[in-house]
């Protein structure tokens, strides 16, 4: 019985210990929080890829690939791999702060093609992930970009 | 306090402790009706399988909350049974013979109780394997009963799981494999509450594209994904492993493809270079964009991809001719490629 109060008494202490600490002190003002710029024209390179959840980036030559999205709507496929899309057009998003889906439109084409995207901050870099299912439905790709020079 | 103390850990672990039936599985069958009406452990690509489990449970304790069924097995991974097989079961004396009671696959996020940090599907084939199949191509999956089955001193039950799978698009024979456990149990050490069986006979998918898999044979080539087209991402991996040979010796191995398409083509790429995983194994890969890789123009579609491994002078090679004749088997030309069907299925 002693021991079990003796523990009792240790577990409070322990509990007014941990709450005394004011290791939580707000100082930023509401408001200031900026949203990071997102866009997403440039140049994107191939950082990493998966194959059904399967890191394959160091299995193929991936570093070749670029693509380009750019300022003035078009984009370019340089040494292309597979996509959704097979060749160049013009490219958009669907909200320019908070984009969750890109909009390919292969030049000639009638119809646009969309795929999910992430951008994640990574290393204090920006980073662009599509996953899409080029091949048979079965199997799902992420490719993950960072932006380059060209 | 003590003596207190001790009482009630002694009731708490009697209440999380299991308590639950032996349980027997006596039989497993795999035949299914063929169209001459013989009966035989194999279908056609595509087709749905009905597979019976029964067996029989004898308890000696009063549960009438009900404890929870668990069924698991083991097939190729090309049919994805989690999704395309459907498992019922029925049970005589706890409950009404008539009744056929619904089952789900056990949500990946959950562990066994007596396998924490595995999923079931790891857990279980940590525990059980592959039994007689000896290429790795499969996958356990477990199901749960919808709803609780009371259970009763005295209680000498039998039961009756059906299993109907829609096969896979690849022509293949394979061992399966059945778990039988509650969930309560959880996979325990005690065989009493967990029983396997592994079919006696191979189950055959025929009548689909390509070549048939034997999954009871050790392979010089394995293929990632089981299923994919030309804009897929393909790996091709020489398992050197699988049986003697001389290619291993070399010091560069190459993957030598030749592409097929609807419209006629006939493409063939520069041989290459294969990685080795690591120096523990003599396994090599190499992953293909095929569209890229043999340069297909635009419009072909490739139908098949005929391919090899070989060493740098192309005088050592290790194809679908040797891997049969390893295998066991009779090759009828020892120059035959392996094949690979490029189609994504149902």
């Amino acid at each position: 019985m002693r021991i079990f109060i003796k523990a009792c008494v240790a577990a409070l202490l322990l509990g007014v210990t941990v709450t005394a600490c004011d290791s939580y002190n707000d100082n930023e003002t509401p408001g200031k929080f900026v949203e990071a710029d997102k866009q997403l024209d440039g140049v994107w390179q191939l950082s990493t890829v998966k194959r059904n959840g399967v890191d394959i980036t160091s299995t193929m030559d991936f570093s070749k690939f670029r693509l380009h999205l750019n300022a003035d709507g078009s984009y370019k496929l340089e040494n292309r791999l597979p996509l959704p899309v097979k060749y160049d057009g013009v490219w958009s998003v669907d909200d320019p702060t908070h984009p969750f889906v890109l909009s390919f439109t292969e030049n000639n084409a009638l119809g646009a093609v969309e795929v999910g995207i992430q951008y994640p901050i990574f290393d204090g870099q920006r980073r662009l992930s599509i996953t899409h299912s080029p091949g048979c439905g079965t199997n799902s790709y992420e490719y993950n970009f960072v932006k380059v020079n060209r | 306090m003590n003596r207190k103390l001790k009482y009630f850990a002694f009731m708490a672990l009697a209440c999380a402790g299991v308590f639950f039936a032996c349980t027997y599985l006596d039989s497993v069958n795999i035949d299914q009706p063929q169209p001459d009406g013989t009966m035989a452990p194999k279908v056609k690509v595509g087709e749905t399988a009905t597979f019976t489990i029964k067996g029989r449970f004898e308890t000696n304790e009063d549960h009438p909350e009900g404890r929870n069924l668990v069924i698991a097995m083991l097939a190729p991974r090309d049919w994805n049974i989690a999704k395309n097989c459907v498992l019922t079961y029925r049970g005589t004396e706890v409950v009404d013979w008539e009744d056929i009671h619904p089952m789900s696959v056990i949500p990946s996020n959950t562990s066994p109780n007596n396998m924490s940090g595995y999923t079931w599907p790891a857990a279980l084939m940590e525990r059980f394997g592959l039994g007689p199949n000896r290429y790795n191509d499969m996958e356990w999956v477990a199901w749960q009963g919808d709803e609780l089955i009371p259970i009763y001193n005295g209680t000498h039950a039998t039961y009756e799981v059906t299993v109907k799978c829609k096969v896979g698009q690849q022509n293949l024979r394979a061992n399966l494999g059945f778990v039988v456990n509650n969930l309560g149990d959880g996979m325990s050490s005690d065989e009493k509450y967990i029983k396997y069986a592994f079919s006696e006979h191979q189950f055959e998918v025929y009548g689909g594209i390509g070549e048939t898999i034997d999954f009871g044979k050790l392979r010089f080539n394995s293929v990632e994904p089981a299923r994919a087209i030309q804009d897929d991402i393909i790996t091709y991996t020489f398992v050197g492993d699988a049986y003697e040979n001389d290619l291993i010796k070399e010091p560069e191995i190459f993957f030598r493809g030749k592409a097929y398409t609807a419209e006629g083509g006939v493409y063939e790429a520069e041989k290459l270079k294969m990685e080795r995983a690591n120096t523990f194994t003599h396994s090599y890969s190499c992953t293909i964009w095929p569209a890229g890789f043999f340069n297909i123009p635009d419009g072909e579609t490739i139908t098949k991809i005929e391919y090899s491994f070989t060493n740098a002078a192309e005088d050592v090679v290790v194809n679908k001719s040797l891997d049969d004749l390893m295998g066991g088997e009779t090759p009828e030309s020892d120059d035959t490629p392996f094949t690979y069907t490029l189609v994504c299925g149902a």
